[in-house]
């Protein structure tokens, strides 16, 4: 194997590598362009790497380091700066950076002899990329990726940018390679200082902690005017799917009844269910689209939109049975279990966006796009619109009309063929990480899916994943962030811990949904807030928003809003409080950048509003369908609920509908519900209560009352 | 942080942030030139030559120009030599104060509006690196 340009490399190193190499295997392909033969000419550390993203890189003349303690220890050692290039596998910047630059010999001459090149997944660490966007953020008031820093070797940044052609990337290695040498180190030290000090104090930004009363009101009066009223979604431009924002838009309309929150959340819904972002063929949604419409879309599909996407849709078919969301709903589940899941049953990450189409080249959304020659049925290119003017290249996407109506009957099969036909093609490239928290997404979803459409393989299955994660990355006190083929990197984070938390309590496993919160508490706390790593760059990693995922912070705040309902604890409770308070003046600033943890506080506040809940040991599940609305009550052996005729006890009851009353038991000499309580209701208004006050053997608890919204 | 006592935050209910849509945002900058800041420092200055064109003084005394469009509720900047766009919305506080919250990334996305005048931008001939 040929040494990298400009640096001399360790012959045992070298030896480590080519091992490396040759365990990947006769099916692995390097990615590159500097090839000798069969093999590549250049192999460095990012061979030894999990993520795909990384072995990406794996054969550039750059000498990459994954990021770590190790990368920062060289650095100091001979006393050079690190260059970080922060990207991820469908960055299309990145790849063009990594063509022009990575890939070259010149620029990796440079790179080597003068800085020790760092690359970062910032999917693997998003804690490290927060922290250094905000650096690139800080130098030039816009940011992306790919982010390129140069660091201190202790990691405070001096100089930042992001995608740079060769010519004056060039330019700035020589410049900073020159100045490290002479006289511009101290000036790079000092802008280092200046600008980590920034760093430092933005998230730790603190407002007072203040009511969050007026709060749903103002985000709702924000999400108002930023609603797509034509094509649903909160943008006239790209449209990403924005999950948390129809989350928050569903839970205020359950809590107070604001017609104009849910019928921006159902409209949002709906614009997908039909665009091209929702993948008609194959089931499941892309990330974002291009367009306004949400025809054409960047093809990659995510494990946390599927997921995220499953909630709302859930949440939505709830409020309408609507059966184009519960058809919505099944595809993406069938998608995840057919082409997303591993043979111990966790999630894969993504599928990128680029593949190669009948010519070889690679071409995005070649994948996914159909030419009308290639169907023989007119309806079914006219019902998917695919004589439309393509926007891609690479052809027509898949879409049907919103609000229109669609013999599904006829149209299904269809699909299932086309979907078998393109199974045929090559496919895009698979991200087989198994990431802990986005599999907590994941199967929170297809619990919540399963307990909402009585599919009992979809709740084996988020259980089969729960354990296969726990298996992968635990135990729990211990946890990976995540895993590919027994690759395990970086320590689990808030997210991970808060969103496996979430998934085992959707799993009824609240005792282990405890657990997890315990250990959250413990290990992330940061004064009265919860950092989303303990061990950033440049110490605790505190988030400022939700984005595209909701922030650990009010995940973290959810978990334990729902434990307080299932398996109360005063003095997690007492923590929970305090999160909420640290974070509330921040929330009340603005309430549109925490839609998430509005919620979270909202439930902390006034309980949950979803149809399927843990109340202590009691399960309550409003269930409707065609038939109508059901009402269920699960009482686990040793409890019972106070019926009519208890001295001082508050009988189980129903306001806002009538119900057939199963039988009471006689316990002890008096009337008491037991088991499985099916109520079938009638006469239902807006909303219905149920009160009930359960007992043990030897205790009492205090009455509860839970509200469910119809309508 | 400079307060903007401005027609169009006078419509600005009380106890909540709002969204200022963009034509608004642009009625008041056009000819002008902004400075922006996050946790009390400075991240540049940006003059707004018109309605669809900026220059940007990053920290570094470099210039970049870049066209500015409008989209939804967002203004929307694309930047010489940078292939990706940049968005944000802006909201005007209570106190007359405005805030960008950049939408195209995904967190530590919020600056201060911290200054408006008619100085235009100055730019080093070379960066500082």
């Amino acid at each position: 194997m040929t040494q990298p340009p400009g640096v001399q490399r360790d012959p045992v190193l070298q030896a480590q590598l080519d091992a490396a190499l040759i365990a990947r295997g006769p099916d692995y392909q390097p990615r590159t362009h500097l090839m000798d033969g069969s093999a590549p000419r250049y192999t460095n550390r990012l061979i030894e790497e999990a993520s795909p993203y990384l072995v990406q890189h794996a054969h550039n003349p750059v000498d990459w380091r994954p990021w770590g303690p190790e990368a920062l220890a060289e650095a100091q050692a001979l006393d050079l700066p690190i260059f970080l290039s922060v990207g991820y596998a469908t960055c299309h910047w990145c790849h063009v950076m990594e063509e022009q630059s990575f890939d070259d010999e010149e620029v990796a001459a440079l790179l080597n002899s003068g800085f020790i090149p760092v690359k970062l997944d910032r999917e693997q660490r998003p804690d490290v990329d927060q922290v250094y966007i905000l650096a690139t953020m800080l130098q030039h008031r816009h940011a992306g990726w790919p982010n390129s820093l140069w660091l201190m070797p202790d990691g405070r940044p001096f100089h930042t940018g992001t995608y740079f052609p060769k010519p004056q990337f060039m330019q700035v290695l020589g410049a900073i390679k020159l100045g490290w040498a002479g006289e511009q180190r101290e000036q790079f030290d000092s802008v280092a200082t200046q600008l980590s000090d920034a760093m430092a104090r933005i998230p730790a930004q603190t407002a007072p902690t203040t009511a969050l009363t007026q709060a749903p009101a103002a985000a709702l009066t924000d999400l108002s005017q930023m609603y797509n009223a034509a094509e649903g979604g909160f943008s006239h431009g790209t449209q990403f799917p924005q999950e948390g924002h129809l989350l928050f838009l569903l839970d205020h309309w359950h809590r107070i009844g604001d017609a104009a929150a849910r019928d921006m959340a159902l409209g949002s819904l709906q614009g997908m269910i039909a665009g091209g972002i929702h993948d008609h063929v194959g089931g499941g949604f892309h990330r974002y689209t291009v367009d306004v419409n949400w025809r054409t879309p960047h093809f990659e599909k995510m494990l946390y939109n599927q997921a995220l996407m499953t909630r709302a849709l859930v949440q939505g078919w709830h409020i309408t049975n609507d059966p184009m969301m519960a058809r919505a709903v099944a595809r993406c589940i069938e998608y995840v279990l057919r082409d997303m899941t591993a043979p111990d049953g966790a999630f894969y990450s993504a599928e990128d966006a680029d593949s190669l189409d009948h010519t070889g080249a690679l071409e995005e959304g070649a994948f996914y796009v159909w030419s009308p020659s290639e169907i023989a049925d007119e309806w079914v290119i006219a019902t998917l619109g695919l004589r439309e003017k393509p926007t891609l290249e690479a052809g027509p996407v898949a879409h049907l009309r919103p609000n229109t109506s669609v013999d599904i009957t006829r149209l299904d099969p269809a699909l299932d063929d086309m979907r078998i036909r393109r199974d045929a093609r090559i496919r895009p490239l698979r991200d087989e990480k198994v990431i802990g928290g986005w599999n907590g997404l994941m199967i929170r979803a297809m619990a919540q899916a399963g307990q909402a459409m009585a599919r009992p393989d979809w709740i084996d299955a988020a259980n089969r994943a729960f354990d296969a994660c726990i298996t992968r990355l635990g135990p729990l006190h211990q946890l990976a962030r995540l895993d590919m083929d027994g690759r395990r990197r970086e320590d689990a984070n808030l997210s991970d811990y808060a969103w496996l938390g979430l998934a085992a309590l959707s799993l009824n496993r609240v005792v282990q949904a405890g657990e997890i919160a315990e250990i959250m508490l413990e290990r992330f706390a940061s004064g009265d807030r919860l950092a989303l790593s303990p061990d950033g760059p440049l110490g605790p990693v505190l988030e400022t928003e939700d984005g595209a995922t909701p922030s650990g912070e009010g995940s973290a705040l959810e978990l334990l809003a729902l434990l307080s309902q299932a398996m109360p604890d005063p003095k997690r409770d007492a923590r929970a409080a305090a999160l909420r308070d640290a974070v509330s003046g921040r929330i009340a600033e603005m309430p549109l950048a925490r839609l998430d943890t509005l919620r979270a506080a909202s439930m902390l506040d006034q309980g949950a509003t979803e149809r399927y809940r843990r109340i202590g040991e009691i399960t309550l599940h409003l269930r409707n369908d065609r038939t109508g609305y059901m009402l269920e009550l699960t009482i686990p052996d040793g409890w019972t609920l106070a019926a009519d005729g208890q001295d001082g006890l508050v009988p189980l009851s129903l306001t806002g509908a009538e119900t057939a009353w199963p039988d009471p038991v006689t316990l002890d000499g008096k009337l008491a519900w037991t088991g499985t309580l099916s109520m079938p209701l009638t006469q239902m208004q807006d909303s219905i209560s149920v009160t009930f006050q359960p007992c043990s053997g030897s205790e009492c608890l205090l009455p509860v009352t839970a509200q469910f919204r119809l309508q | 942080m400079i307060r903007f006592v401005i027609a169009l935050l006078l419509a600005t209910p009380a106890a909540a942030q709002d969204v200022v849509p963009p034509e608004d945002v642009l009625d008041m900058v056009e000819g002008r030139t902004l400075q922006y800041a996050a946790g009390g420092q400075d991240v540049g200055r940006e003059q707004f030559l018109s309605r669809s064109q900026v220059v940007l003084r990053d920290a570094f005394g470099q210039c970049l120009h870049g066209q500015v469009t409008v989209r939804g509720s967002a203004l929307c900047f694309v930047y010489e030599g940078d292939p990706q766009q940049f968005c944000w919305s802006t909201f005007s506080f209570p106190d007359g104060s405005l805030k960008m919250r950049i939408t195209s990334l995904g967190n530590a996305t919020v600056l201060d509006l911290a200054g408006i005048d008619d100085k235009p931008v100055t730019c080093d001939p070379v960066g500082s690196v």
